[in-house]
């Protein structure tokens, strides 16, 4: 039996069709539509691993700053500060000689 | 790729990569298609512009994995792709789109493959080369050995089309 030329093949090919996508498949891949606040309940982060140990050893730094016992510096507030503002003479002097005089 | 671009792209090729799977492994395609985008949205399949289209990306994903299944039920032998020499097929349906479907689908995978890239889906020789992972030549080679073997799969067809004008 004669094969087919250039031309037959290319007729016949043409005549095989395929079908579209099924409507379902996108479903099956990126899920039903959900509201963006659903997100907030099962959305999910990725976080590159250098910034995940960055983090993690920026917490730990400020949880270890925060357990030291706090050291008091030079204050700053008036309560020490003496004054002769409520400087008041004593009213009742009484004088009492405790060496004899020569 | 963003969730957005990911669906961008299924909009714009699922059909081709859908059609693609369905010449190859009908069965599975519906799982093919699936698949192929599901790697793109996880990020395990990445698209670089300076190395192809995106659609002969995804094409290249979707046959990978219809090899990849044909091989897992035994059915692809690559050392068998060599020795394949088609005979005329009897002709014993109605519709020439049915029987050029089960022509094409008994070609070897390989042969199958460029041809299906090639001819259904009109890509150039150095994107299929690209898709299937092997030189110009042999797509080419290939691509010739598939279509001696439907010219004799379908002799019988002649009469047909003659008829039909």
């Amino acid at each position: 039996m004669e094969p087919l030329n250039d031309n037959e093949l290319k007729h016949a090919v043409s005549s095989w069709k395929a079908p579209t996508t099924p409507g379902h498949l996108r479903g099956r891949i990126f899920g039903a539509r959900q509201p963006w606040w659903r997100w907030l309940f099962t959305g999910t982060v990725r976080v590159p691993v250098p910034v995940c140990a960055a983090l993690v050893v920026l917490v730990a730094w400020f949880a270890w700053q925060r357990s030291l016992p706090e050291v008091a510096g030079p204050s700053t507030d008036r309560q020490g500060e003496v004054t002769l503002a409520d400087f008041q003479p004593d009213t009742e002097v009484q004088v009492r000689v405790v060496g004899a005089l020569r | 790729m963003t969730r957005a671009e990911v669906e961008a792209a299924f909009d714009a090729h699922s059909d081709a990569v859908y059609r693609f799977a369905w010449r190859m492994a009908p069965e599975a395609a519906d799982d093919i298609v699936q698949d192929v985008f599901l790697r793109l949205l996880r990020g395990d399949v990445r698209f670089n512009a300076a190395r192809g289209s995106m659609r002969g990306l995804l094409l290249g994903v979707a046959r990978n994995l219809a090899l990849q299944r044909l091989r897992s039920e035994s059915r692809w032998n690559p050392l068998d792709e060599e020795q394949f020499v088609a005979d005329p097929m009897p002709f014993d349906t109605l519709d020439i789109g049915d029987f050029v479907g089960r022509a094409v689908r008994a070609l070897p995978p390989l042969q199958r493959e460029v041809f299906v890239l090639a001819e259904y889906e009109e890509l150039s020789l150095e994107e299929i080369s690209r898709a299937v992972d092997a030189g110009v030549g042999a797509v080419k080679a290939r691509l010739h050995r598939a279509r001696e073997n439907l010219r004799r799969m379908l002799a019988p067809l002649r009469t047909s089309m003659n008829r039909a004008g």
